[in-house]
Parts: C-alpha cells; sequence; structure tokens
C-alpha cells in the first residue's frame, strides 16, 4: 500500500554562498534559455500587436505621403457608422452561427455513423479527414474549379440532367450558400474527429446499463450520449467559433467578396482596407473590433456551459 | 516515517546527480545548458540576419524591373540577355501576380531601399505612385524614348503634377470584334432589316448595340449578343457607358467630379448609363451575366457563342488566332459603339523615387522602347491579352508587327480601325488621380450591386458618391481639387472636353 504513494519532490536549499550562487546561475540559465522564445515571441507577436492597437488610433495610412497623426476613436466609430462594417459583421455572424451550428450537426452524425463501424473504422475516419487536411487555398482553388459555370464538373452534370445550374460563387443568391456549405465541408471533419473522441470515452458499460433499463435508440441518444458528448460539443463549437472570424481563403479564392459586398465578412473586409486600400489605421481598428468580439463571444459561450453545468450539478445533488 | 526519510534520501541523491551529471569526458547539464541557449540565441540571430542580410544582398548593382506576370516571361528572359549585350548593364526582371499590381508596387515604393528599379502600372495608378515616382525627364530626355512616335492619347496618359512619369508599353483601347458569319450573312441581314427598319452592320451607337445584341441573343442555338465584363474590370464597361452616354448629350462625358469635387454621380447620364449596362446583361449567358470574368469573356467568344465583343484589343487578337480560337477567320474589327475612343487600363514604366539606378533604370526603359524590341514585344504576345500596340509605326507597318495574322489580312484591318480610334476627336483619358484605387474599389462594388440585383442604379449610384466624398476628404480636398483640375485642363486642352 505504502510502496505506490505518490512521490513528492522536496527540494533542499543548499546552504550559505554556494546555494546563492548556484540559484543565481540557475535564474541566469533559464533566461538564457528562455531568451530566443522570448525575443521570436516579441518581435513576431508582442510588438506587432502593440503596434496594431496604436496604428488602430491613428491616421496611418500608406497610399498617402502625408504624417501619422493621432486620431482617438474616429477610426473605430468612423467604421461603426458605415454599413460595410454592418454587412460584414452580418456575413461572420452567418458564419458563426450557421455555419458552425451545421458543422456540429453534421460531425455529429458522422461521428456516430462512424463509430457504429465495428471493422476498419480508423480507415474510414481517415478518409473523412482529408478535406481538414487540405490548406483552405487549395481547397479555395479545387472547388473554384469544381463550381465553375462552364466547365466545371458540378454544372456540366446538372445541365447533362437537364438542370439549369446557377453560377454559385457569381450569383448573389448562391455566393454565401456556396461558401457556408465549402466551410462545412472543409470542417465538419474536424468536429467529427473530437466528437468520436468522445463518443469512444463513454464506458460501454454505460449503454449495457441503458439497454438492461429497456431504453430504446432515441432515448439512448438524448439522455445518455448527447449529454455525456457535451463537453466535447463545446470545444468543437467554441473552436469552430473562433475559426469562424477567420475564414478568408475561400472568399479570396471563391467570390474576393462579391458580388458586390455580398460575401465581405470581416475578415475579407479588413483585408480590403488594409491591403487594397491601405488603411493601416481603419485596419487595425477593425482588427481590435474583431479581437473584442472574439473574446466576448467566447467568454459568453464559455459562461453559460458553466452555469448550466453547476445547474445540473445542483440538481444531481 | 521510515519511508519518507529513504524518499527523501533517494531525491537528494537524483538532484546531486542531476546538478553535476558525471558526463565522463562529456559536458556538464550546466555547460550544455548554456550551450543549449548560445545555439537558440545564435539561431534567432541568424534568421533576422539572414532576413537583413538578403536584403541587403538584393540592393545589387544591376537594374531590377518590376513586371506583372504572364506569358511573357520568355522574351523578357531574350531581353534580358540582349540588354546587357548592348548596354553592358545587367537586368533583371521580377514579377508579381497582376491581380497584385497596386499593392506590390506601393509597398515597393514605400520601402527605403527600392525593390524595383523600374517597374510596370496602370496609368489609372499614376496619381497613386506619383509622388515616389521619377519624372523621366529628371533622368533624360522624352527623344530617347522617341516619344514623338506613341500615339497622342497614350501620351496624354501618365502625367503627374505635369510631369511625365511613365511611358505606356501596351495600349489598351476598347474595339468591337463582330463575327462576319453573322453579320455579313444575308439571311440575317434581311431579318434585321424586317425587325429593326435598318440595315445590319457593327453598330454606331447605343441604339444598335443594344438592337444587335438582342437580335442575336438565342439561347436556345447557345448564341448571345454581347459579351462584357461584370467582375473586377466591370469598372471599364461602366465608364465606357457613361462616357458615350455624357457625349451623347453634349456633356463632359465622364467627367466625375465638379470643381470642388463633389462626385457628378447620381443624375440622368450616370443612371442611364448604369441602366444600359445592365440591359447589357440580358444578352449575356445567363449564368455568367452577373459575374463575368475577363477570360471567360474572353473564351467564350473564342469558343462561337458570341456574335460580337466590344471590349479590349486583346479580344480580337486572340480571336483571329486559329490556335486559341474557334472563329479565327470569321472575325473582323471595327470602332466601338459610341464617339468616344475609350482607353481603359494598359500598361506604363516608371522609376521608382527610391530607386538607386535611376539611370539604368531609365536605360532599360528606353531600350524596350526602341522600335525593334517595341515591335517584337507586341508581336510575341499577340496572341494573349498581353501587350498591346502604343506607337504609331506599330500600325503603320501591321504585317511587321502582327505577323501571325499579316496573310488574312486581320492586321490591316485591326491597325486601321485602332488608327482611327486613336485619331479619334472624342477620346477619354482614364482617371488617374491620387486616391484612383479607392474611387475605382467603390466604382466595382456598386456596379457590381447594382448589375446583380442588390441595388437600383441610382441606389448603387448614391453610395458611391458617399464613398468618392470619403476618399476625397481622405486624400484632402484641395489637394484632390488641385490635381483633378489639371486633368480637366489636360482633356481641354487637347480638344476632348470644351
Amino acid at each position: 500500500m505504502t510502496d505506490i504513494a505518490p512521490t513528492l519532490t522536496i527540494s533542499r536549499p543548499p546552504a550559505g554562498d554556494r546555494a546563492k550562487r548556484e540559484r543565481a546561475a540557475e535564474r541566469r540559465s533559464t533566461m538564457i534559455l528562455l531568451a530566443p522564445a522570448l525575443v521570436f515571441l516579441t518581435l513576431m507577436s508582442i510588438w506587432p500587436f502593440a503596434y496594431l492597437l496604436y496604428a488602430s488610433f491613428t491616421s496611418y495610412q500608406l497610399a498617402i505621403p502625408i504624417p501619422i497623426e493621432w486620431v482617438g476613436f474616429d477610426n473605430f466609430t468612423k467604421l461603426m457608422s458605415g454599413a460595410r462594417f454592418w454587412s460584414s459583421l452580418g456575413i461572420t455572424a452567418i458564419f458563426a452561427l450557421v455555419a458552425v451550428p451545421l458543422q456540429i450537426l453534421c460531425g455529429l452524425g458522422l461521428a456516430m455513423l462512424i463509430n457504429s463501424i465495428s471493422r476498419g473504422r480508423e480507415i474510414y475516419a481517415s478518409l473523412f479527414l482529408i478535406p481538414m487536411m487540405l490548406a483552405p487555398i487549395i481547397v479555395g482553388f479545387s472547388w473554384n474549379l469544381f463550381l465553375n459555370p462552364i466547365y466545371g464538373p458540378l454544372n456540366a452534370l446538372l445541365r447533362s440532367l437537364g438542370f439549369q445550374p446557377p453560377a454559385w460563387a457569381q450569383s448573389p443568391d448562391w455566393a454565401l450558400p456556396t461558401l457556408v456549405a465549402v466551410d462545412i465541408w472543409q470542417w465538419t471533419p474536424l468536429v467529427m474527429i473530437i466528437l468520436l473522441a468522445g463518443l469512444r470515452s463513454i464506458p460501454p458499460r454505460v449503454f449495457e446499463a441503458a439497454k438492461v433499463d429497456g431504453s430504446n435508440r432515441v432515448q439512448t441518444f438524448v439522455n445518455i450520449i448527447l449529454p455525456m458528448l457535451a463537453p466535447y460539443m463545446v470545444v468543437a463549437f467554441v473552436l469552430r467559433f473562433i475559426d469562424s472570424f477567420k475564414v478568408f481563403d475561400i472568399i479570396y479564392i471563391l467570390t474576393k467578396g462579391g458580388p458586390g459586398t455580398s460575401t465581405q465578412n470581416l475578415a475579407y473586409y479588413t483585408y480590403d482596407v488594409g491591403f487594397s486600400r491601405f488603411q493601416f489605421g481603419s485596419a487595425g481598428a477593425l482588427s481590435i473590433i474583431q479581437l473584442v468580439l472574439l473574446i466576448v463571444g467566447t467568454t459568453a459561450i464559455l459562461s453559460a456551459v458553466r452555469r448550466r453545468s453547476a445547474g445540473n450539478e445542483g440538481v444531481s445533488r | 516515517m521510515k519511508i519518507l526519510k529513504r524518499r527523501t534520501c533517494a531525491e537528494t541523491y537524483a538532484l546531486d546527480q542531476l546538478s553535476s551529471i558525471d558526463t565522463k569526458g562529456l559536458i556538464s547539464r550546466r555547460e550544455l545548458m548554456r550551450r543549449a541557449s548560445l545555439f537558440g540565441a545564435a539561431a534567432t540571430l541568424g534568421t533576422f540576419g539572414g532576413v537583413l542580410g538578403s536584403v541587403g544582398h538584393a540592393a545589387g548593382g544591376k537594374v531590377k524591373v518590376g513586371l506583372d506576370s504572364g506569358a511573357f516571361t520568355p522574351i523578357l528572359k531574350e531581353f534580358a540577355k540582349e540588354f546587357r549585350e548592348a548596354t553592358g548593364t545587367e537586368v533583371e526582371f521580377l514579377s508579381y501576380p497582376l491581380g497584385n499590381m497596386y499593392d506590390q508596387n506601393l509597398l515597393a515604393l514605400r520601402q527605403g531601399e527600392a525593390r524595383f528599379d523600374a517597374f510596370d502600372f496602370w496609368p489609372n495608378f499614376t496619381g497613386d505612385f506619383g509622388p515616389f515616382l521619377t519624372p523621366l525627364e529628371e533622368v533624360g530626355t522624352l527623344e530617347d524614348l522617341n516619344f514623338s512616335d506613341i500615339a497622342k492619347p497614350f501620351q496624354l496618359l501618365n502625367i503627374y503634377e505635369g510631369k511625365t512619369v511613365g511611358v505606356m508599353i501596351d495600349g489598351d483601347l476598347f474595339i468591337n470584334t463582330f463575327r462576319t458569319d453573322l453579320f455579313e450573312n444575308a439571311d440575317e441581314m434581311k431579318a434585321f432589316q424586317a425587325k429593326y427598319g435598318y440595315e445590319l452592320g457593327a453598330p454606331k451607337d447605343w441604339t444598335q448595340y443594344r438592337d444587335t445584341a438582342e437580335f442575336f441573343t438565342r439561347p436556345d442555338q447557345d448564341l448571345y449578343g454581347a459579351v462584357e465584363v461584370t467582375s473586377y474590370f466591370v469598372y471599364a464597361f461602366f465608364i465606357n457607358q457613361l462616357v458615350q452616354a455624357g457625349a451623347e448629350k453634349g456633356e463632359r462625358y465622364g467627367e466625375l467630379f465638379d470643381e470642388q469635387m463633389k462626385p457628378k454621380l447620381v443624375n440622368d447620364t450616370a443612371i442611364a448609363a448604369l441602366d444600359r449596362y445592365r440591359e447589357v446583361t440580358k444578352f449575356m449567358p445567363s449564368d455568367l451575366a452577373n459575374a463575368m470574368p475577363w477570360d471567360v469573356g474572353r473564351q467564350i467568344f473564342f469558343d462561337g457563342r458570341v456574335a460580337q465583343a466590344n471590349w479590349w484589343t486583346d479580344m480580337p487578337k486572340g480571336a483571329a488566332d486559329p490556335s486559341i480560337s474557334k472563329v479565327a477567320d470569321k472575325i473582323k474589327c471595327a470602332p466601338s459603339w459610341g464617339e468616344v475612343t475609350v482607353l481603359p487600363y494598359g500598361r506604363a514604366m516608371g522609376i521608382a523615387k527610391n530607386s538607386s539606378n535611376k539611370e539604368g533604370a531609365f536605360q532599360a526603359i528606353a531600350w524596350i522602347q526602341q522600335s525593334a524590341n517595341a515591335n517584337r514585344w507586341v508581336a510575341e504576345t499577340f496572341s494573349q491579352s498581353l501587350m498591346d500596340p502604343w506607337r504609331m509605326s506599330m500600325f503603320n507597318e501591321p504585317t511587321s508587327t502582327f505577323p501571325l495574322q499579316a496573310e488574312s489580312g486581320f492586321a490591316e484591318n485591326f491597325a486601321s480601325v485602332s488608327k482611327e480610334l486613336l485619331d479619334s476627336k472624342k477620346a477619354y483619358l482614364d482617371i488617374s488621380i491620387p486616391g484612383t484605387n479607392q474611387y475605382l474599389a467603390s466604382m466595382i462594388q456598386h456596379v457590381q450591386r447594382a448589375i446583380t440585383g442588390q441595388a437600383t442604379s441610382e441606389e448603387a449610384l448614391k453610395a458611391m458618391e458617399s464613398e468618392f466624398e470619403e476618399t476625397t476628404e481622405l486624400f484632402n480636398r484641395e489637394r484632390q481639387i488641385a490635381h483633378y483640375d489639371e486633368y480637366r485642363q489636360r482633356m481641354i486642352s487637347n480638344g476632348y472636353w470644351s
């Protein structure tokens, strides 16, 4: 019994000057070891972010050779009073609140389907993962060819069946649903793999006990699978929610934010302001707004889940 | 207690061991850590040092010429070799994607050391790049560039604050390409006469363009009456409509701003222009009409699905090439409909202000402008979109400039129509004041909204006006007034506007 007790690490401080010297040397070594990573982090993340924050409060704009001036919250107020900001926010919300739930739904279905397969489960799971393994830019180009209104195979097939297919990525009615569908196609496998891990973690005895109690498939799904998968679904939702704000590649390749501005989300709008118009001050402000929205959104989701979990625990007690 | 004591002893032993590993001739843990940290620091410094080093290395003595990438890469390799033999100067041609022309060039111009000594740009961006360009006459003379041989409207582009900052290397203009098997078919002519009451021919005005486009729109035969770009280059086609509609009314066609830089877009002329543009899309393949890309537009004409194309000069050039076109022996050129010659886009070449080798850059540009080289530039890229003729000598001897289509007589036809358009008393010099990139971006987005039915013509133009105002304020209204007035005076002094 005592032999398997966890071992505690108790460091014994060396005595006297030697101990001090050793501690100082240890600290120095630690700092030297951390220095490359810290320098890299400072140059590549902290400094750019600080500069972005600064730029968002200035008139910084590359296309005009004028001095950079401090403008306070002007960039923020101007952006938020424009129709394009709100329409871009709307498109972003569609990705976050339509595409992501659909991915959860499809991912859950696929996870359950694969979990029910007894032989070759890993092979099927790997096949479903292929879209997720592709770079989004490749996905964009592939879909661009696939959906091409003239020589794309999809429209050729539909025409051969007697339909009059639309120009998917070019039509104002179809462009956004097309992008959402492509996003779902690419990222459902991520949700699937998370939920599959969740399903595999449910002990078989739980299902056996449910069966003994006379629970049918729907009851098992609603009362056992869903509650036990809930933490995994939250993880998948939060990950995809954050990613949904970053959808850019497929929009850039398939629609360039058009027709008009009908598929321009916040990420594309930021790119347009920053790298087509070179208004770095405004682009910085847009980035900060997105960051705030993401933090608020993610915190709200996690708080809601935490409250619900606490409530459930209270009920069970 | 006994166990705890035993464990403490074991830990002490382990710590002692860790503090000073007996490496038996290797190194101590601390030494290992120190070396690892030194290696990490060296790797970090090496990475940044390497980046900085490569930047320094890139700034060598040769002439660096930036061009949007395309099928002219083979000829550029030849040019580099011949240029070195002729001048003793090394030239390196660097490329960037066509779609990144504005951002790549602006970034290159704003950095301390020039990425390109000379580079190509759309004449529209003359005002945007003007502050960062070197007036050509500060480095050489216009005679060195054989400037007087350049067609007059092309001479008048690329001017910033009264100084020439670029010279054309690609001359685009709108021209009509029509199918002779349709337009010169006796039965079609008879049917057209019966339906519209006048003779079928290449359209000369809006009514004729509209009628001929409608007449040849036969979806059941997979034939359409017109093709125009409705995606990114939508701007050029809207401007064409705006200019022609203004000319019909005797106005200063295509004048986008008044004397105070207030946009002149929400008016009958502009609304009619946008309405007409929307109407043209009805005579295009319905699945493509909302967002017709440039390359697809060309392809469907080459495939024989379109009766006529009021398009850039790359359309007839490509359509006449039997290796890529099914209608090569069935086309002719005619002046584009309307009174005014419209010259959207094209390419110019200028010298970066931050270049450390301006003389070399000028030498490279002057070398390209030499007649023999310029002719090869056009001839060898003829059937693709690329370099269109911009020098009068190219039109005077078309068989040497356009060898591919010389035998069929097409070269003569193309050259004579182009000359007629360039000699026109009415030509529209495209907008090229500072901020043009942003004015165009607004125009593209809102014209697309109107075409795709997301807004009415008036709503789209109102939104465009509002964004034009924002851009004007951003670029400083007073300065914009001065720039647009300089443009206005150029149009007036050359007899294009009264």
